[in-house]
Formats: structure tokens, C-alpha cells, sequence
């Protein structure tokens, strides 16, 4: 996956749970957890969502960590 | 370079293949052929030992649901802790999908079960004008039973799910559906938000994969005995209707969801 993230230390700053960011952005607990894992690329709509939350961009939360083929 | 190169390795895979599955089906018309004449005597010889088992056909089935129960149990317990901790949440939630898992197989195997014994009383029926009180006493033994064993199974199957889905909402409280409405399906996939869907995509997917490699794999064999006249139609007819289904009913989705004016999946 070379999409990494921020999720769980914007998360922890802000005292959030999985539960409770999971509540705000509109989607499971597990979305968040496997988001968090690297294991799921969110969609557009929710990686905006989840940076609204924490009052920041997209690319602060979400960032490339391999060099890409293109 | 690379890609002409990785395109004949592709075509000398499926040459490969093509030749091995020839020389298979070789092998299996030949050996079928030497097996013609004793093939029936065999095949009754494999379902009287099939049958023979009777009723404990149903053993598997409660130890599905013994270990499902076993799994529920478990996740249950993590409940309290799992609102709080991330990672006593994932390990509930693993354990009570586990526990779904055995209850769904348990609900598969209960049917299979049920069509043997059911068989078997059957053959027992047939024997029993020949064989006296003593055979008729055992016989309505057996078919309570069997009764009994589907009642109890059928029951526990049911209550399982009902308490596994409802362990899973207390973690998941966003998830919709009951499992006694004929809706259960739908409403929970609706339930669901873009990750989750996207897994249940790809579990259908391989679901669909798999089921590409089994139907085929069994209408050799029906082909195979065909050749013996040990196929009866209505098989040949149940095997391929099944695999019709399964392919128009995913390539028509498809095509819909593509072409189709109303585009939410139904």
C-alpha cells in the first residue's frame, strides 16, 4: 500500500476514539481501523471528510510513502 | 520486451495447461471405461457406506456449533472492553465473525445431513417389509431422531445467528437488519459504508472465482460418468442450471449495472 497516514496521532491529539471519528466522517469503526492499518485507500469524499474533522488537508493526513511507476 | 515476454510465458502456461488437462481427461475416460462394468456395483457399494452412517450425518453439524457457540462466547466476553480498546474491538469482531462462519457452515451441513438420513430411512423403509418388528421398532426410533436432531440444530443455528449479529451491532451500531426478516441481507449491506462494500465486492468476486474452477470440475465428472450411463439427466440439469445461474446471474449484473437504466445494486 503506498498510501500512509497520520490518522491515529491527528486522532489521539484530538481525543478521539475509532468509534467516535468513525461517527463523525460516516463510516464503522472498522474503516477507520483498517484505514489506519494501511489496509483500505479511502474514497475521495471520505479522506476530505476525515481532514474537515481535524481542521486540516488532505495531504497533512494522507501521504504517498513509495515512489510511484507513473 | 517485457510484456512480449510475459505474454508468451501467459500462452505457453495455457498451452501447458490445455495439454495437462488432456492428458487427465484421457486418463479419466480410460480409467471410467475399465470402470464401466463394476462402476455400478461400486457406486452402490460407496452410498450404502454413505448411508450407513445414518444419523451421524448430524455430528459434524453440532460440532460446528459447538465451536461456533464456543466462539461466540468468547467474543462476547470482549465486549466490554472492546467500546474503550481498538484492538480487544478487532478481536471480538474476529471472533464473532468466526462464529458466523461455523452457524452458516453448520446451516449447509444441517441440509446435507438431513437429504442423507432422510436417504437412508428411506432404504431402511424399503427393508423393513422384509424385516420384521424388531426393524420397524429401529426404524421409527431413527426417524424421530432425526427429527429431533433437525429440530434442535435447525433452532440452534437460528439462535446463534440472532445472538452473533447482536454481539456485532453492539460493536457495530451503525449495522441494520435482523436475521429473522427475509430483508436481513439487504438492509445490512445498505448499512455498510464504502470500505465494507468494497470487501464485500471482493469476497463475491473470489466466491465467483472459486465456483469458476468447482462447477466446471463437477460437470467433468458427470461428463465422465455419463460415458458409463452412471449420470442420471436431472444431475447434468442441476449442475449446469446452477452454473447458468451463477454466471448470467453475475455477467447480467454487469451488464446492468454498465448499461442498465437503474444503476443501485438490488
Amino acid at each position: 500500500m503506498p498510501l500512509g497516514n497520520r490518522l491515529k496521532e491527528l486522532r489521539a491529539a484530538k481525543g478521539l476514539n475509532q468509534q467516535a471519528l468513525g461517527t463523525l466522517v460516516g463510516a464503522s469503526r472498522q474503516t477507520i481501523s483498517l484505514i489506519e492499518r494501511g489496509d483500505y485507500n479511502p474514497s475521495i469524499t471520505l479522506a476530505l471528510r476525515i481532514a474537515k474533522v481535524f481542521g486540516t488537508t488532505v495531504d497533512q493526513v494522507f501521504y504517498l510513502t513509495e515512489e510511484d511507476d507513473l | 520486451m517485457k510484456q512480449e515476454k510475459r505474454k508468451s510465458g501467459i500462452t505457453l502456461r495455457f498451452v501447458i495447461t490445455m495439454v495437462v488437462c488432456a492428458a487427465l481427461g484421457g486418463a479419466g475416460g480410460v480409467l471410467a471405461a475399465r470402470l464401466g462394468d463394476n462402476f455400478p456395483e461400486m457406486a452402490a457399494q460407496i452410498n450404502r457406506v454413505l448411508a450407513s452412517a445414518g444419523l451421524w450425518w448430524f455430528l459434524p453439524g453440532f460440532i460446528l456449533l459447538t465451536v461456533g457457540s464456543v466462539y461466540y462466547l468468547r467474543g462476547k466476553a470482549l465486549l466490554p472492553q472492546a467500546e474503550e480498546d481498538d484492538s480487544s474491538f478487532r478481536e471480538a469482531d474476529r471472533r464473532l465473525c468466526l462464529a458466523l462462519i461455523l452457524s452458516n457452515a453448520g446451516m449447509v451441513w444441517v441440509f446435507v445431513a438431513i437429504g442423507i438420513s432422510i436417504q437412508a430411512l428411506w432404504a431402511n423403509q424399503q427393508a423393513m417389509w422384509l424385516g420384521g418388528q424388531l426393524l420397524q421398532v429401529g426404524s421409527l426410533a431413527e426417524a424421530v431422531l432425526l427429527v429431533v436432531f433437525l429440530v434442535a440444530q435447525l433452532v440452534w443455528i437460528m439462535a446463534l445467528q440472532a445472538l452473533t449479529i447482536g454481539a456485532t451491532k453492539v460493536i457495530h451500531p451503525e449495522k441494520r437488519g435482523s436475521v429473522f426478516d427475509t430483508k436481513f441481507q439487504k438492509d445490512w449491506y445498505q448499512s455498510c459504508d464504502e470500505a465494507e462494500r468494497q470487501q464485500i465486492g471482493q469476497c463475491s468476486y473470489f466466491t465467483f472465482r472459486l465456483m469458476n474452477v468447482l462447477f466446471p470440475a463437477a460437470m467433468v465428472i458427470l461428463l465422465l460418468l455419463a460415458t458409463i450411463n452412471q449420470a442420471q439427466p436431472g444431475w447434468i440439469l442441476l449442475v449446469g442450471g446452477l452454473w447458468m445461474a451463477q454466471l448470467v446471474g453475475y455477467q447480467g449484473m454487469a451488464y446492468h449495472l454498465d448499461h442498465g437504466k437503474k444503476r443501485d445494486l438490488r
